[in-house]
């Protein structure tokens, strides 16, 4: 059954920030996950790294109020060498365990949950200075970035689960993600910058509701009149009777209730404000058990 | 404590059944050229069936064509002797000779307009159907000439050919539905079929010419066997040791008792996907 989305219940105050800042909060999560692994590896400990994690749980409080999570989103940078600052004193005092295979991994990963930071930042600063505006992508480009979404998702899971390009070398552990962009003019697309982020966190639900071995098909397309956004998994699905309720603001379907993750649970909320926002409209086709299919399209703007 | 979670994983299994087959029942006489000559043998069925809808058309009469439509049953009760088989192959340009001028004896006869665009566009169907078949009997009258041999292909020739299959699949739907390459563009009555080629070297693959067919044939069935609206992933890859073919659909699967030895579509949908995977030694 394929259900068009067309309200969700009120957002309580602050919400609508932690919205905006969704992309900054997902990737703060993740530090603040690896900022506890570096304690568990160093001292067995994962609040050693007690300063580190009490200015993350700052930023995560911060993202609630827009001044806040601009201010953060401008000097992510002087967060990042106080943080690394504050490992290379632990790893000092803890020499014979910082020099393990699983310290060093861990340390790069917070190299590179800072490098996304530090685009979110950028992209997040962007929308907030020109709220509305549309920007073009080189299609290349756009396949890249999001090439390296897929890497960073996979390198996240620390050798738990692949993600594969040809269904031909899927493995029971790893995904299969097709991911086809085009334009009619074959070479760029515009779109909002915040819809780069509904993208993201589309795709990064179907990997989280989708079990290894399992298949994820994107689409994403322009043309002259409109923007559209296809992303079908081969997951658990939603019950029926939730798919219009499990849009709202930190809400998801019963069946996955017990599934741990770092994210705040608003991503198809965000989806569908991002869709209203620029005058689209918003699809969830679902199935039990068997998956789900989330359509988004903007109508392109006037030139 | 226990370490933090990075990204949790749904534990919902991601296909129900996987069945290796092993072995199927012993194949009965002629059965084995008929597998063989299978992609001839569909080729005539779609052919017959054109016929048929330019006889509707004309005279709403389906066996309007009678020494065509004959021609093509005694061509496919041929296809279980190897050695007639092959001298079909060996004479397909004959036959097409045969069918054409009924078609044209017919034409006149009924005086068809130049612009009765059905009757053109069954036509033209006919005569891509007769290029297929040409280029199926070549293929098929050099396996004869040597059986268990590898060709090697380029991937871009791979992925041309599959594309014009594709495009005949979509053709033979007289507009039933399209079959398109970007989810995004999907509309309900199209099919999304992604399809990735990829070999160790990047550039080409080789597979015994009998496993093109395989490759068709299990696309052509994921189709027939998935709604308009459904989606086929296709992949074929090779490397030093293995060629590993696998299509799966979002069809109406195979009850999990059917799954072995035989496959059928009938019976309820017991399974949301099916997915069928091939893997060979290479030579």
């Amino acid at each position: 059954m394929e259900v068009e989305i067309t309200e969700i219940p009120p957002l309580a105050p602050g919400e609508r920030s932690l919205i905006d800042m969704h992309s900054l909060l997902n990737v703060v999560n993740v530090l603040s996950g690896e900022l506890m692994l570096v304690g568990l590896h160093l001292a067995d400990d994962p609040n050693l790294l007690a300063r580190s994690l009490r200015l993350s749980q700052e930023i995560t409080r911060g993202l609630t109020e827009p001044a806040k999570a601009f201010a953060f989103a401008s000097r992510v940078a002087d967060y990042e060498q106080e943080i690394l600052e504050e490992i290379v004193a632990a790893s000092a005092a803890h020499p014979v365990q910082a020099a393990q295979l699983d310290h060093r991994e861990t340390v790069d990963n917070i190299r590179s949950v800072f490098s996304v930071l530090e685009v979110r930042a950028r992209e997040v600063m962007a929308q907030l200075q020109a709220p509305g505006q549309w920007v073009s992508y080189t299609i290349d480009g756009l396949r890249n970035d999001f090439l390296a979404v897929f890497a960073a998702i996979e390198k996240n899971s620390k050798g738990r689960y692949r993600i594969i390009y040809n269904l031909a070398r899927q493995q029971p552990n790893d995904y299969y993600v097709d991911f086809v962009v085009e334009s009619s003019d074959r070479l760029s697309l515009s779109m909002p910058i915040l819809f780069k982020d509904v993208v993201r966190d589309l795709i990064a639900n179907a990997r989280k509701y989708t079990a290894p071995g399992g298949t994820i098909n994107i689409g994403l397309y322009e043309t002259a009149t409109e923007l559209r956004f296809v992303v079908q998994d081969t997951g658990c699905g939603i019950p029926a009777d939730e798919i219009r309720t499990v849009v709202g603001f930190g809400r998801r379907g019963s069946n996955v209730a017990q599934v741990r993750t770092m994210g705040g649970g608003f991503g198809l909320t965000k989806a569908f404000l991002v869709a209203k926002q620029f005058g689209g409209r918003m699809w969830i086709k679902s199935e039990l058990g068997a998956g789900t299919r989330i359509t988004v399209t903007l109508p392109r703007p006037l030139r | 404590m226990t370490p933090p979670a990075t990204l949790s994983t749904a534990t919902t299994p991601a296909l129900p059944v996987g069945v290796e087959i092993k072995e199927i029942p012993p194949l009965a006489p002629g059965e084995l050229s008929l597998i063989e000559m299978h992609t001839l043998f569909n080729m005539l069925n779609v052919l017959s069936g054109e016929l048929m809808v330019i006889g509707l058309h004309l005279a709403d009469d389906a066996d309007l064509f009678t020494s065509s439509l004959a021609l093509c049953g005694r061509i496919k009760d041929r296809l279980s002797d190897p050695a007639r088989a092959l001298e079909f192959a060996a004479n397909v340009a004959a036959e097409e000779q045969a069918i054409l001028a009924e078609i044209e004896a017919v034409r006149v006869r009924h005086a068809v307009p130049a612009d009765d665009a059905e009757f053109h566009e069954s036509l033209a169907n006919i005569r891509s159907v007769f290029r297929i078949l040409e280029v199926r009997a070549q293929e098929a009258l050099a396996r004869a000439r040597a059986p268990g041999r590898w060709i090697d292909f380029t991937l871009e020739d791979l992925r041309r050919d599959f594309q014009e299959v594709f495009t005949a699949i979509e053709k033979n739907s007289k507009g039933r539905y399209r079959i398109i390459y970007n989810l995004a563009r999907q509309q309900p009555s199209d099919y999304y079929i992604d399809f990735v080629i990829e070999s160790t070297n990047g550039r080409s693959l080789a597979m015994p010419m009998l496993f093109k067919d395989v490759i068709r044939d299990l696309i052509a069935n994921a189709r027939k066997y998935t709604l308009p609206s459904g989606t086929i992933n296709v992949g074929l890859y090779e490397t030093d040791a293995e060629l590993r073919f696998v299509v799966q659909d979002t069809g109406r699967g195979i009850p999990p008792a059917r799954s072995r030895p035989s496959c059928s579509s009938a019976g309820a949908a017991a399974m949301s996907r099916s997915s069928a995977r091939w893997a060979a030694a290479s030579a």
